[in-house]
């Protein structure tokens, strides 16, 4: 039972992370119905950016502190939503009109771009992300331990999930982009600025992307320029397992998902987890194709 | 006994009747019209009698079998064939394989035969590619065999996508809106040519359009359709004096 | 008589293969040709490195060309072509390592390579039969689940290395019969895409539901393409494990799936002769940027490949060969 407990806890921080990361890829999907292969790697950045920021722009010996981490934060999700901007503008903007296995392709291209040219940049070895934020072990009897990390990291993805929320169903902006993701034809002739709204898109996923890279590096303190590739992957299945193009379901994927993989870690074997993901990827495709909080849609003939 | 039976027919997509206890007898070898305003459920009866929707309630019988919970390829593959109201080519294909493509299922060289360019590859290529070409003559695209369909201005692309119905040997042709966007010489030059087809090969054709003038000028039987329910059935002249005919149309239609 | 033409070609170019193989290994054509080749006895036109590299060549033409068939003409976009070699490979290198270390090298081969399609093509069904059902993108990732969940069991299986990787893996494979493979799969290939099973692919490809109304079953037949698919990839697996002699699940990530799209969409999606020509670009072009890496000093090979496939999707979206073909194998 307390095993459980700790499981749970430390599931639903991964989950939160997943979240974070699972959000950038259903706002994508909603308005360009475009698998961005490359946000895992704007994840990534955003860790580096984090990194970064507080190894030169931060003045030596800089204690850790709440106020540090919201500053590293911020910087991180500018350092993510800036590329993710770059990215759409002359990645993906060229082909609006393309097949979209062509867009894909360019996807997975900008990902391979920047993981090598991450490795370029940042070296190929894992270093250490620097400790941003006062860290304690709070003892919650029978072994269970709550790290503070961890609160944080819960308490940061749900304020930031809240603004989301906001500005998905309370604005112009959040109007407009749930218009397209409705039809896009549409969205043009009642004369939203798709390209605008696809920007911003961007420049949000991007920016909640970054901070999920913070958080990352966090609670897990090697970082490297793969580093996006699985969690990308992972965060993605979870946007498919809640609903791709779904905000509130790409929540609850991503926290069934870190917290089964949590369990399956914990209980049958560290090896399995990562097949896990994928195993419910398939289930899901297969026998829910739209997700949890999905609909079906009938071809019209 | 009729050759094609519509018993009592429903459709409903989750509350909305698309298809109300429609029933039609078709004999063999007559030219049938399906009339009725717009969004009236034509097109869904097609949809219905190929397999795409199976009917909520009621059965459709070809022949005596019925066609319910049947996949849309066997009952193609049963002698239904049908062309659509917005045009489903094959549009990188040529004109040729287009045609070519229905026969598909009747014939039945393997992948060994074709991998090896059998004999019986190329005898049955050659037998399917004469037939095709025949069918091009009948509608009068033949010149444009080698043309990728997709290239074949709107007119001659309703034409091959009936002579690319009449590759699957049918024994019931349903054509949808043939001569939708077609100007009244091409109407005129396609109704002619749907008589002559149906009356050399002697097949069943069931015929949706909007075009009254062809309607009325080379169906046998008429069934008018609003609202998901048929309101009347007979030749030209019965129909055209019908009193809620003329309502549903002044009504309704544009 | 059209069967003995084909037997003709096919026979041209095992001699051929030979004949290439004899004066690029430059082995003595005795006994040699019949065992097997291993790197390091090459004395011949060409550096163990160019051999290698022709090796890879041929065996990533295989593939593209297998995932043509797929993606290019019946319209499936799959991204799970790694499992399938993975399966492949493992399974041949299994099978000759472990029953027939001993064997003369064809039949080690023969054996090997048909045991690898095999056992590709039957997990190549299962997963086909139940997840063709789905379309576009949902296919893709059903395919990418399935082949990750293979490289995650074989990660897992103790016998075949887990982690630490498969070595000592009998190295037979030589240039000529990885060209002869080449061949033989284009041959294959282009000749299902020229029948009636092809014109049925192509048919679903532009609108499964007018194939469906002409009589054409689609599950059925994207089954088979499926199936035959995951046959070649198998074989070229077989192929792969005894060229290198060592064998990681890491070589069988979802990024060798990517790579091999790539093959496709830059050459042209529905082109064969793209397929080829998109295999030899993505294998030369890193291997030719080398070189750079030797001036610069720092590793901007990946950038560049990375960079030419972005660059291509943009400047030229329907890829190099568009839906054209080269003249031997175009349709007509």
């Amino acid at each position: 039972m307390n095993d459980f407990i700790q499981h749970t806890i430390n599931g639903l921080a991964l989950g939160s992370i997943y979240a974070l990361v699972a959000l950038g890829y259903t706002m994508v999907f909603g308005v360009l119905q475009l698998i961005n292969f490359a946000h895992g790697e704007i994840f990534m950045i955003g860790a580096f950016s984090g990194l970064y920021f507080s190894r030169y722009a931060l003045p030596a010996g800089t204690e850790p502190s709440i106020g540090v981490t919201l500053m590293v934060l911020l910087a991180a999700m500018i350092g993510s939503a800036v590329l993710g901007v770059i990215i759409e503008k002359f990645a993906y903007r060229p082909l609006r009109k393309a097949p979209r296995i062509n867009i894909l392709i360019t996807a997975i291209g900008v990902s391979l771009l920047l993981q090598y040219g991450g490795q370029l940049i940042f070296g190929a070895s894992p270093q250490f992300f620097p400790t941003i934020l006062p860290r304690q072990n709070i003892d919650l009897g029978g072994d269970i331990f709550l790290d503070t990390n961890q609160i944080t990291i819960f308490i940061l993805s749900f304020v930031l999930m809240v603004i989301l929320q906001y500005l998905v169903f309370k604005t112009q902006f959040g109007r407009s982009m749930r218009a397209i993701s409705h039809s896009l034809e549409t969205a043009n002739v009642i004369g939203i600025n798709v390209n605008k709204v696809i920007f911003i898109t961007f420049i949000i996923g991007s920016a909640l992307a970054g901070a999920a890279g913070v958080l990352y590096g966090i609670a897990y303190p090697k970082i490297d320029p793969l580093l996006g590739l699985l969690p990308g992957l992972k965060a993605f299945i979870a946007a498919v397992l809640g609903g791709i193009g779904n905000i509130t379901g790409a929540v609850i994927g991503a926290v069934l998902l870190g917290l089964s993989e949590t369990y399956v870690a914990g209980y049958i074997s560290s090896t399995y987890r990562d097949a896990l993901a994928f195993v419910i990827l398939i289930l899901v495709l297969l026998l829910r194709p739209g997700g949890l909080l999905g609909s079906k849609k009938i071809e019209k003939v | 006994m009729a050759f094609l039976e519509i018993d009592n027919m429903s459709l409903e997509f989750g509350g909305v009747k698309a298809c109300q206890n429609v029933s039609m007898k078709l004999e063999p070898g007559i030219l049938y019209g399906l009339i009725g305003p717009n969004g009236a459920g034509k097109s869904t009866i097609f949809n219905v009698l190929t397999g795409i929707y199976p009917p909520t309630r009621g059965d459709v019988r070809l022949s005596d079998e019925s066609l319910v919970g049947k996949k849309p390829f066997e009952i193609a593959q049963k002698g239904i064939g049908r062309t659509f109201q917005n045009i489903r080519l094959f549009k990188e294909l040529t004109v040729l394989e287009n045609v070519m493509s229905a026969f598909y299922s009747s014939s039945n060289s393997s992948i060994t035969d074709m991998v090896f360019e059998t004999g019986k590859f190329h005898a049955e290529e050659e037998e399917v590619k004469i037939k095709s070409l025949e069918l091009l003559k009948v509608m009068g695209i033949d010149d444009l065999a080698a043309v990728p369909a997709g290239g074949l201005p709107y007119g001659k692309q309703r034409k091959l996508e009936i002579a690319r119905a009449l590759g699957l040997s049918p024994k019931l042709l349903l054509l949808d809106e043939p001569a939708a966007g077609l100007n009244p010489t091409e109407t005129r030059e396609l109704t002619d040519l749907i008589r002559k087809i149906q009356k050399d090969r002697n097949i069943t054709v069931l015929l949706i359009e909007h075009d009254m003038g062809l309607v009325m000028k080379i169906c046998e039987k008429i069934y008018v359709l609003v609202q998901g329910q048929l309101v009347c059935e007979g030749p030209a002249d019965v129909v055209q004096n019908d009193k809620r005919v003329i309502e549903a149309y002044l009504g309704v239609d544009e | 008589m059209k069967f003995n033409k084909t037997i003709l070609i096919i026979l041209l170019f095992v001699v051929a293969a030979l004949a290439l193989n004899f004066v690029m290994g430059g082995f003595a054509f005795d006994m040699s040709l019949l065992m097997y080749a291993k790197p390091t006895r090459w004395q011949g036109l060409i550096s163990p490195y160019y051999y290698a590299v022709l090796v890879i060549l041929g065996i990533n033409i295989v593939l593209s060309v297998s995932l043509a068939l797929l993606n290019g003409f019946t319209g499936l976009f799959t991204m799970g072509h790694a499992g399938f070699m993975a399966i492949g490979a493992y399974t041949s290198a299994s099978i000759v390592t472990f029953m027939l270390p001993t064997a003369p090298f064809f039949v080690q081969m023969i054996v090997g390579s048909l045991c690898a399609g095999t056992i590709a093509a039957l997990i190549g069904f299962l997963i086909g039969v139940s997840s063709l059902r789905l379309n576009g993108d949902y296919l893709g990732m059903v395919t990418l689940g399935f082949s990750e969940i293979i490289r995650i069991m074989l990660l897992n299986i103790d016998a075949v290395g887990g982690a630490r990787g498969m070595t000592d893996i009998p190295q037979y494979t030589n240039l000529g019969s990885v060209l002869l493979l080449a061949v033989i799969v284009i041959l294959f290939i282009k000749r299902i895409r020229d029948g009636r099973l092809g014109r049925a692919m192509l048919a679903i490809k532009e609108n499964e539901m007018a194939a469906n109304m002409m009589g054409i079953n689609p599950l059925a037949i994207k089954v088979k393409a499926f199936v035959i698919s995951s046959f070649i990839a198998g074989v070229a697996g077989s192929f792969f494990a005894h060229s290198e002699g060592y064998l990681s699940t890491q070589t069988f990530t979802f990024v060798k799936s990517f790579e091999v799209i790539a093959m496709n969409v830059i050459g042209g999606l529905g082109s064969l002769s793209g397929a080829i020509l998109g295999a030899g670009i993505l294998t030369v072009l890193p291997e030719a940027l080398r070189k750079v890496q030797d001036i610069t000093g720092i590793d901007l090979r990946m950038i560049i490949y990375a960079l030419t496939m972005i660059l291509i999707m943009i400047l030229r979206p329907q890829g190099l060969m568009g839906n054209r073909e080269w003249k031997w194998l175009s349709s007509k």
